[in-house]
């Protein structure tokens, strides 16, 4: 795989009407673009729409890249915005930002759950993975845009910051919200399954 | 700061899993967990939940037909 230099000279081959180079930046990238949708949408349909719209309009906005980040991070800041614009017609409910605001205050007046098992244990059922997939889609998209690029997908803080174009102490405070959201979700489904907790 | 109320604790969990406070605070929070196992296993239950995200979000191989669609698109949209 092509390193930032490597990366660099398919960039500047692309710019000056290369597809070739192109092409192979899209071999080099497709793979997180593509999980990416797919995790902030569920859907293979608009997971691959979201990767056309995506890697067209990076060709064609190609002279306005500068190389002030890697290409990938300017790739999800593109493929993110996409998907935020359809996250945000999306039905269904989902736990508004006041929620989970006061989630900190309700924590300590419930009891404190210890997850003994371990996450490979736990997700083989198959029940448990789709409670986590809904936790996660019940967040407002801006929190859940927040919290699949940092806690799934691994991405630093300042790089986040950078993708959504929000501080870094924002990344921050939506992160720790959705993980104590979700960590809550998940409280409620070992206490209603009789998951062993103490 | 020399001691933690609980509620203080909950606000520096994620900063205490991502490793973006200072090393005294972490010494503070650290001696907090040692004698209170309401917060050890809030932090514990944290983690795994970003572990138990992490597994549930395993990587998909991109459909061969969607990138040859792309391919194709810009062929013939920018064909010089």
């Amino acid at each position: 795989m092509a390193g930032r230099n490597g990366e660099a000279l398919l960039v500047e081959k692309a710019k000056n009407g290369d597809t070739k180079a192109f092409e192979d930046l899209i071999k080099m990238t497709r793979g997180k673009i593509y999980n990416l949708g797919l995790r902030l949408l569920r859907n293979k349909d608009d997971a691959a729409d979201i990767m056309q719209e995506t890697y067209i309009s990076a060709y064609k906005n190609l002279p306005k890249f500068k190389g002030n980040s890697s290409f990938s991070t300017w790739l999800y800041r593109i493929a993110t915005n996409f998907a935020l614009m359809r996250m945000r017609k999306e039905e269904g409910k989902k736990i508004s930002e006041e929620q989970l605001k006061e989630l900190s205050s309700h924590i300590y007046n419930t009891a404190i759950a210890d997850w003994t098992l371990s996450p490979t244990t736990y997700l083989k059922q198959q029940e448990l993975r789709e409670i986590m997939e809904k936790a996660i889609a019940s967040l407002p998209p801006k929190y859940r845009a927040v919290f699949i690029l940092r806690d799934i997908e691994g991405i630093p803080i300042a790089e986040v910051s950078n993708i959504l174009s929000i501080s870094a102490s924002a990344v921050k405070t939506r992160t720790h919200r959705s993980r104590l959201y979700l960590r809550e979700k998940l409280s409620e489904y070992f206490n209603n399954s009789g998951e062993r907790v103490r | 700061m020399d001691r933690f109320d609980c509620e203080d604790i909950l606000e520096l969990l994620s900063g205490y899993i991502d490793d973006e406070i200072d090393s005294v605070m972490k010494q503070l929070l650290e001696q907090h967990f040692k004698e209170c196992e309401q917060c050890l296993s809030l932090l514990h239950s944290l983690e795994k939940t970003i572990a138990l995200s992490k597994e549930a979000h395993r990587r998909r191989t991109v459909p061969k037909k969607v990138v040859n669609r792309i391919y194709y698109e810009i062929r013939i949209r920018y064909k010089r």
